[in-house]
C-alpha cells in the first residue's frame, strides 16, 4: 500500500526527518508514535506533498509520489486529515464536505452521502451549520467525512484526538474502527499511545526525526509495559 | 401585494433608467466612466478580495481591450464586435502565459510583478506604433450602434455601460456563490487543506487571474468605443493604481462597494476641481481619510449606517 524510503526531509536549513523508512500493508492500520517535535507532523507533511522531500522516496502501490503535488494525492487514493483538523470555519458542514466531494467525483466511489451520514448521524443534523459552531468532537468527525469523500484507500490522521474529551475520542476510535472493518488502510499520528494501541495493529516509535524502534503486531502491550521504553521515546 | 424588497429593487432599476435624463451630460458621462470602471475594478477586487493578490497589472488588459478595438476597427475596417472578442481573448492568453509562472509568487513580490505587466504594457503600446498609433494615438473609432441604435451620447451609452456593469457584477456574484467560490474561500481560510482536498491552488489563481484580465479588457474596449479615441496616456501605471483603488476605497469583498469606489474615483476628483489648483491635494487626504478611517471601506460605513437605522442588511 504505503512504502517509505530512506526519506529526509525539513525546513529550510533544518533537517527534521533523517532517513526514515516504513511501510504499510493492504487493510493494515500503523502507528506513528513519538514525543513532541519528533517529527510526526513532519513525516505526514512530507508524505502528503506539502513538504518536498530532501531525498528519499514515496511509493504508493509502487508508484513513485515524492513529487506529487498535494492536490494529486487523491488520484492516488490517499487522503489525509491534518492536525488541527483544518475545516473551513466560516462555511457549513456541507459546504465542507461539497469542497472534497468534486475531486472524488468520477472516481470509484466507495464513500457517498448515505455512508458518511451512517457514519456520522450528526453530520446530516448539522448540514447548514458553519463549522465554527460545532464542538470539537463535531468538527473532528467532518474533518473525517471531508477526507472520506475523496475515496481514499489510505487515510493519514494527524493527532485526531488532540483537545478531546474521552467520551469523544472514544465515538471516533469507534468510527475508525468501522472504517478498518470497510479495509481502510491506515497511518495514524498520533502522541497518545493508548489510542494509537488501540486501533492499529503495529507501530513505528519515530525520535528526533529517525525511527528507533518498532512495536511488531501483537507487541503493544509488552511495549506498554516497558517503562523505560516508553519513557526513553515518548517522555511521559 | 409586492414584497417591499421587490419594490425597492424596483425603484433602484426605476431611478437608474431615468438618471441620464435628468442630470447633467457632464455628469452623466462621469457616470459611464463609473460603470467603465466598475467592470475593470470588478476584477481586480475579486484577486484582492478573494484571493488576496494585489493587483497592480490591470491596466495592461484595459488597454490591450482599447487598442484591439481602435486598431481592428480603424485600421482593419473590421466590425466592432471583433475588436471585443479579440482584446478579450488577447488578455486571457496573456494572464494564462503571464499568471501561471508569477502566481507562484506571493505578497509585495507578487505585487511587484503585476506592476512590472504595467510597466512593460504602457512602454509596448508607446514603443509599437505600427499597432498603437504610439504617442498619437488612434482616432476616429467607431461609435457602438445597438440593432441600428447609435450608442453617441453619454445618455445612450450609459445604458450599455452599465448594462455590462451589471452583468459583469452577477457573473461574479455567481462565481462566488458557486463551487470554485467555496475553493476560492477555503484558500483563504486555509491554503493546505484546500490544497489537501484536490484544489490545485495555482490553476485556481490563474484563473481568478484570467476572469480579471477578461474583465479588464471588456471595460479598455467600452472605453475605445465611448470616448473614440485611445492614447498611451490612457493605460498607464497611474490607470492600474487607480484601478486598484476601487476596490480598496468600496470594500473588497463587496460588489455593491466596487461601484462606490468607481464612483469615489470617478466623480469625486470633478467635484473636488472647482477648488482649483489644490483639488489633487484634497482628493489624496480624501483617499487616505478613507482608507484609515474605513477599514471595510465606504460599503462598510454605508453598512453601518444602516445598521444605526434599524435596517437587517444591506444586500451586498
Amino acid at each position: 500500500m504505503l512504502e517509505i524510503h530512506s526519506l529526509v526531509s525539513g525546513y529550510g536549513a533544518l533537517t527534521v526527518l533523517h532517513d526514515v523508512s516504513l511501510s504499510i500493508g493492504d487493510r493494515e492500520a500503523v502507528a506513528i508514535v513519538g514525543a513532541n517535535g519528533a517529527g510526526k507532523t513532519t513525516l505526514v507533511r512530507t508524505i502528503c506533498g506539502l513538504l518536498r522531500a530532501r531525498s528519499g522516496r514515496v511509493l504508493k502501490n509502487g508508484v513513485d509520489i515524492s513529487q506529487t503535488p498535494t492536490h494529486d494525492m487523491a488520484d492516488h487514493r490517499i487522503a489525509v486529515v491534518l492536525e488541527n483538523r483544518r475545516l473551513f470555519g466560516e462555511l457549513t458542514v456541507r459546504e465542507n464536505l461539497l469542497l472534497a466531494e468534486r475531486r472524488g467525483r468520477g472516481a470509484r466511489k466507495v464513500f457517498d452521502w448515505a455512508d458518511i451520514y451512517a457514519l456520522f448521524p450528526m453530520i446530516e443534523e448539522r448540514l447548514e451549520t458553519p463549522v465554527n459552531l460545532l464542538s470539537g468532537g463535531q468538527q473532528q468527525m467532518v474533518a473525517i467525512a471531508r477526507a472520506l469523500l475523496l475515496q481514499p484507500n489510505l487515510l493519514i490522521m494527524d493527532e485526531p484526538s488532540t483537545g478531546l474529551a474521552p467520551k469523544v475520542v472514544k465515538d471516533i476510535l469507534n468510527v475508525i474502527k468501522e472504517l478498518r472493518g470497510r479495509g481502510m488502510a491506515l497511518l495514524l499520528v498520533e502522541q497518545n499511545v493508548g489510542i494509537a494501541s488501540a486501533i492499529t495493529d503495529r507501530a513505528y516509535v519515530l525520535a528526533l526525526g529517525r525511527i528507533e524502534h518498532e512495536i511488531q503486531p501483537g507487541a503493544w502491550d509488552t511495549f506498554l509495559k516497558d517503562e523505560r521504553l516508553v519513557k526513553a521515546y515518548l517522555g511521559s | 401585494m409586492m414584497r417591499p424588497r421587490f419594490a425597492l429593487v424596483l425603484l433602484g432599476f426605476v431611478l437608474w433608467a431615468a438618471l441620464p435624463h435628468l442630470l447633467t451630460r457632464h455628469m452623466t458621462d462621469l457616470l459611464v466612466f463609473t460603470a467603465i470602471y466598475t467592470v475593470a475594478g470588478l476584477g481586480v477586487g475579486l484577486l484582492l478580495g478573494q484571493c488576496g493578490i494585489v493587483n497592480l497589472g490591470q491596466a495592461a488588459f484595459y488597454g490591450i481591450g482599447a487598442y484591439s478595438c481602435a486598431y481592428l476597427t480603424v485600421e482593419l475596417g473590421y466590425p466592432n464586435v471583433t475588436g471585443f472578442a479579440v482584446g478579450a481573448a488577447v488578455s486571457v492568453l496573456i494572464a494564462l502565459v503571464v499568471g501561471w509562472p508569477v502566481l507562484r509568487l506571493t505578497g509585495y513580490f507578487l505585487a511587484l510583478a503585476t506592476l512590472a505587466l504595467s510597466i512593460i504594457a504602457s512602454s509596448i503600446f508607446y514603443e509599437w506604433d505600427w499597432l498603437t498609433g504610439g504617442e498619437l494615438g488612434i482616432g476616429g473609432i467607431p461609435k457602438l450602434d445597438f440593432f441600428g441604435f447609435k450608442l453617441d451620447t453619454p445618455g445612450r451609452f450609459y445604458y450599455l455601460a452599465w448594462g455590462v456593469a451589471f452583468l459583469s457584477m452577477l457573473l461574479v456574484s455567481n462565481l462566488v456563490s458557486s463551487r470554485t467560490g467555496l475553493m476560492l474561500r477555503g484558500m483563504r481560510d486555509s491554503s493546505e487543506a484546500t490544497a489537501s482536498l484536490g484544489v490545485d491552488l495555482q490553476w485556481l489563481r490563474t484563473r481568478v487571474f484570467m476572469l480579471s484580465a477578461l474583465l479588464g479588457s471588456i471595460a479598455g474596449s467600452l472605453f475605445a468605443h465611448y470616448v473614440s479615441f485611445t492614447s498611451v496616456q490612457s493605460f498607464t501605471v497611474d490607470k492600474s493604481i487607480g484601478f486598484l483603488l476601487i476596490p480598496v476605497l468600496g470594500g473588497v469583498r463587496s460588489l455593491w462597494g466596487v461601484v462606490l469606489g468607481a464612483m469615489f474615483v470617478t466623480i469625486l476628483p470633478e467635484m473636488l476641481s472647482q477648488f482649483g489648483d489644490i483639488h489633487q491635494i484634497l482628493f489624496g487626504i480624501a483617499l487616505v481619510a478613507v482608507v484609515v478611517l474605513l477599514p471595510d471601506g465606504l460599503m462598510g460605513l454605508l453598512r453601518q449606517a444602516a445598521g444605526k437605522l434599524g435596517w437587517s442588511r444591506v444586500s451586498a
